[in-house]
């Protein structure tokens, strides 16, 4: 039997090599015109590996949330506690607060969790998106031990329809609707969009992790969401940049039993309600070879969490939690940069944040005030080489933490041509979040920051084939030492408390390739991409219990995506394939009984057509979802749908 | 139309892609079918292992250990129905032919074939069901950590008889003559303190008295000369200092209350011998004490070294004491066999978090 490595390994292979073999097929058979890039998968010019999510793909999922894009779009793993709830990423092996997600360079992780809820993320409040893996991420923040995702959504540069109307109607009475205004000229622009969701979320799912097993409906699933973002952008000349953007949002989801506790109580009612809003002023000067920014911004963040329930035939149900949280983020960033002759270019940031919490699950009112400083360093050399130096300190509540430096190269292999080698070394700290530290009861003041050291190494490889067919190839290994990782672990009373319990080291392989080209009215794109993930705790205590070496809980060691897009006369087909390997769900040899999911590959096709009529845009679009009707998790017992079906009408005025 | 035609006449290859990833993605497959080995015969004086598992992770087990061969089964329950055992399984209780599995967290109780582990009957329809006692053949007792009652109901077909109104949550049961004792552990859910052992009339259902000892009692059992003993843990915030307390059983007159030291500490599981003059406890360390002993003992009868001791029994026949130490909670634990006198007799291990025992006899 040929072992599940090896398995992977043909695949990408083959993978790899049908896209260029059907990209040649096309080049031999057909007479080519012209020539569209569709869209540019790699930044190749940072010393860094880092993701841009696609236009396709973002368009493609511009109803759903910010882990459904990130899953299809980038090789990361995607923690889903099911269709419609919590989910969080995994970068690099790491875990979820080691993520930090910016919006507009701000960094929107609660303060309370220190982690984001990227589920609650809407794809249509923001523009474009971007991975930094690793150490790169130091380039825009601190604490980001397996990367930053940022998102933003800025004055365009494109000409954006005066109206735009989207309606999704899905499976499991499923209703999205988007709303977008765009007015203004060269000096104003007004950009605003209104966001409107509601599932009902009952899909039927087989359960076998209760007796007697049984077909089931998802119940108390429901979930909803509605809001709006606001931008006024004004730019009086090319050297002034004024811009107000405010991303208001209000959500609604119940939460259902997992699998092995439906038949818990008479009526279980678990729901958590959440509104943010968040507000961002921003200035930027640019004369000659200078650039000021500054930037303020105020966030507010409510969450009600309730949970109640109750005994057969009793009618009252008991309250068991009802909670609300507040927290409030004031925050300014100031950067300077300055291009200096032979292409040196400096630059220095100052950041000051307070983050005020008011919870009930705390036994006070808390808060926290940083200040972060940030001096980068940039040297192109020749064209050949590109040096890059961040050098970051951050003091908290007064309280200085050690310097997080990086260091990163760029270098072009031969003259001319689009390949680049890249090498990084960063250290880097993340703070406990305010839960971590004060939660009662279980917080744990005596926390030590998270360190961790990143080494990262790769190439970039893009080429033309012909004059019509772009390909390209990037490919990172990794090595990340994380020490003192905090991990909230169960204790002798029963509950989780956060401790510094383990030292881990992650490491793995990051492959992204692609292609695009445009014959005539025949446009296609593909992209493939693959991770390799081995991430083990090396502690003294997992030395000694035995689980040294064994991979963490719920980090796959494959994960991989790839999908094929192709336009012809408005009709466009998409298809797309999503792989998670085998994970485990303890700290057990993952060959225990019951202690790992297995593999799931789930596939989703679009079909559309558009229609451009003079001012008039319209397109419809049929989607399939899990098309082969697989039986899976993401995470161990929460049921995901099987194949479901969306439609969305557009219609776009000029 | 004819656009369309002429699309998958000239371009049937790219056509193809999408048949490539479909069938390139079955080629990634494994196999993911578990190979589940039979559960063998289970022997009449083993000793069941109940492993609580992770909150919200659903993986709990059964595990069953052999003293006279020193062979050890797990995973039972899912090898014997293939089937999660459910969230955080809180206690076993044998009784008759089977066992009954409370299972937390899924707010179920499994009835299973003690010789097989075979799934029987379900019970449901419980708040946060904790521990089950049997109080006749055809009476069984419920405690819950969110409820305010004790759901009785018939062990043999389940039928449900009702409620017992307590105004507290309960934890661990203990049944002297026509009486139960019930320890109000959680404050979870209630105005008062959690410093109650409520006691019950088994042949009217009803509350009769209620004992005063200290904050948080985890653990109870009778002695031979029909004294309450009940521990206290002090609270998880650490309220007030842990508590031994000794009470008649008759009267429910305190006789004895024995203060721990260390505030911080977190005795719990209390255990005793067969002939009933015997205490154990864990507290970090495994100790021992008589029940004449009017104060807590100063050593450690069986030191932790680097084990994380969780929960204890006692075989009533050969005295063996079997300690589990949990590990890190997210891993197997592993069981530690010594004799009355303390010597270590081998270890095995068990699954995730082993917190309840029953004997299988």
């Amino acid at each position: 039997m040929i072992s599940s490595k090896l398995k992977y390994l043909i695949l990408l292979v083959l993978l790899s090599c049908s896209s260029a073999v059907w990209s040649q097929m096309i080049l031999d058979t057909l007479n080519l015109m012209e020539f569209e890039v569709l869209g540019s998968r790699t930044l190749h010019r940072e010393t860094f590996n880092k993701t841009k999510i696609d236009s396709i793909s973002k368009k493609e999922y511009d109803h759903l949330s910010l882990d459904d894009l990130l899953s299809a779009g980038a090789p990361v793993f995607i923690k889903n506690y099911g269709r419609g709830a919590a989910s969080s990423i995994s970068l690099r092996g790491s875990g979820a607060s080691h993520t930090q997600v910016l919006w507009n360079g701000f960094n929107i992780n609660s303060p309370m969790m220190g982690q984001s809820d990227l589920s609650q993320i809407p794809n249509f409040f923001f523009d474009e998106v971007s991975i930094a893996y690793g150490g790169g991420a130091l380039a825009h923040t601190p604490g980001a031990i397996g990367g930053s995702v940022s998102i933003n959504s800025g004055p365009s540069d494109k000409k954006l329809p005066v109206l735009q109307v989207e309606q999704l109607v899905g499976s499991f009475s499923t209703l999205s609707t988007h709303l977008s205004v765009n007015l203004g000229n060269e000096v104003f622009q007004s950009s605003s969009r209104f966001l409107y969701l509601d599932s009902e979320n009952d899909f039927s799912y087989y359960n076998d992790a209760i007796l007697p097993a049984s077909e089931m409906k998802r119940e108390n699933a429901q979930y909803g969401r509605y809001g709006f973002s606001q931008q006024f952008s004004y730019q009086p000349n090319n050297k002034h940049e004024l811009v107000l953007t405010s991303w208001n949002q209000w959500n609604e989801r119940n939460i259902p039993q997992i699998m092995t506790n439906v038949d818990k109580s008479g009526s279980h009612d678990e729901y958590q309600n959440d509104f943010s809003s968040r507000t961002v002023l921003s200035w930027k000067y640019h004369k000659k070879n200078n650039l000021v920014s500054i930037k303020s911004a105020y966030f507010i963040e409510k969450q009600h969490y309730f949970l109640s329930t109750a005994d057969k035939d009793i009618s009252a149900p008991i309250p068991i939690f009802d909670t609300d949280n507040t927290s409030k983020s004031i925050l300014v960033k100031s950067f300077y940069q300055r291009t200096l002759p032979k292409l040196w270019v400096l630059s220095a940031g100052l950041d000051l944040s307070q983050y005020i919490v008011q919870s009930e699950s705390y036994a006070e009112d808390k808060q926290r005030k940083q200040l972060d400083f940030n001096l980068k360093v940039r040297k192109q050399f020749l064209n050949r080489i590109i040096f890059e130096s961040v050098v970051r300190s951050q003091w908290v509540d007064q309280r200085p933490l050690t310097f997080m430096p990086y260091l990163g190269l760029n270098y072009r292999v031969l003259s001319g041509k689009e390949l680049f080698l890249k090498f990084s070394m960063a250290y880097n700290q993340k703070l406990p979040s305010l839960n971590d530290l004060y939660w009662v009861p279980s917080g744990n003041e005596n926390l030590k920051t998270e360190k961790a050291l990143l080494i990262d190494g790769g190439m970039s490889f893009e080429t033309m084939l012909g004059s019509h067919l772009k390909l390209n190839l990037e490919a990172s290994a990794y090595y990340s030492d994380i020490d003192d990782w905090i991990q909230w672990a169960p204790s002798s009373f029963g509950f989780f408390t956060p401790q510094n319990l383990q030292s881990v080291v992650a490491r793995g392989l990051e492959i992204q390739s692609g292609f695009n080209t445009r014959i005539n009215q025949l446009k296609i794109e593909g992209v493939l991409q693959y991770a390799y993930t081995r991430t083990t705790d090396e502690s003294a205590q997992a030395q000694q219990d035995g689980y040294a070496g064994r991979q963490l809980i719920y980090i796959p060691v494959h994960t991989m995506n790839a999908f094929v897009y192709v336009d012809y006369y408005g009709f466009s087909l998409r298809w797309h394939l999503d792989i998670v390997g085998k994970r485990t769900t303890s700290y057990n040899d993952s060959e225990s009984l019951n202690n790992s999911l297995p593999t799931h590959h789930i596939h989703k096709v679009s079909l559309g057509k558009g229609i451009h009529l003079q001012k008039l845009d319209l397109a419809l679009k049929f989607r399939v979802n899990n098309v082969f009707d697989q039986d899976y998790q993401v995470l161990a017992l929460r049921p995901m749908p099987g194949r479901n079906y969306e439609i969305i009408l557009s219609l776009a005025i000029h | 139309m004819n656009k369309l035609y002429t699309f998958i006449r000239d371009f049937r290859s790219i056509i193809v892609i999408p048949l490539v990833l479909i069938l390139l993605s079955f080629t990634a497959c494994e196999d993911n079918s578990d190979q589940i080995d039979p559960v063998d015969a289970l022997d009449e004086e083993g000793l069941f292992i109940l492993n609580e598992g992770m909150f919200t992770f659903g993986n709990a087990s059964l595990s069953f250990y052999n003293p006279s061969d020193e062979l050890v089964e797990d995973q039972v329950f899912f090898r014997a129905n293939n089937t999660p055992l459910g969230d955080v399984a809180q206690s076993i209780t044998v009784h008759g032919d089977y066992a009954y599995l409370v299972i937390n967290n899924s707010g179920i109780i499994y009835k299973v074939e003690r010789s097989s582990g075979h799934f029987v009957e379900k019970y449901s329809g419980f708040s946060s069901p904790r521990n089950m006692l049997i109080v006749d053949q055809h009476k069984a007792y419920v405690s819950d950590l969110y409820s305010h009652h004790l759901s009785v109901f018939d062990p043999n077909g389940y039928e449900y008889f009702g409620r017992i109104e307590l105004g507290r949550s309960s934890e661990e049961m203990l049944l002297f003559q026509n009486k139960v004792f019930v320890a109000n552990w959680s404050k979870l859910n209630q105005e008062t303190n959690n410093n109650m052992v409520l006691v019950v009339d088994v042949q009217t259902d009803a509350l009769i008295d209620s004992i005063e000892v200290g904050i948080e009692p985890n653990s109870m059992e009778l002695d031979s000369e029909g004294n309450l003993w009940v521990l206290c843990s002090g609270g998880y915030d650490n309220v007030e200092a842990p508590t031994l307390w000794k009470i008649n059983a008759n009267s429910h007159e305190p006789i004895l209350s024995l203060a721990f030291e260390n505030e911080n500490s977190n005795p719990k599981d209390l255990a005793i011998n067969g002939s009933a003059d015997s205490l154990y406890f864990v507290n970090q360390h495994l100790f021992a004490m008589s029940t004449q002993a009017d104060k807590l003992p100063a050593e450690s009868f069986i030191p932790a070294a680097s084990m994380n001791f969780y929960a204890l029994t006692v075989d009533s026949k050969s005295g063996d004491i079997y300690v589990s130490d949990a590990l890190n909670y997210m891993v197997n634990g592993r069981i530690y066999r010594y004799s009355a006198s303390g010597r270590p007799l081998g270890n095995f291990q068990a699954g995730i978090i082993p917190g309840s025992f029953a004997f299988n006899r």
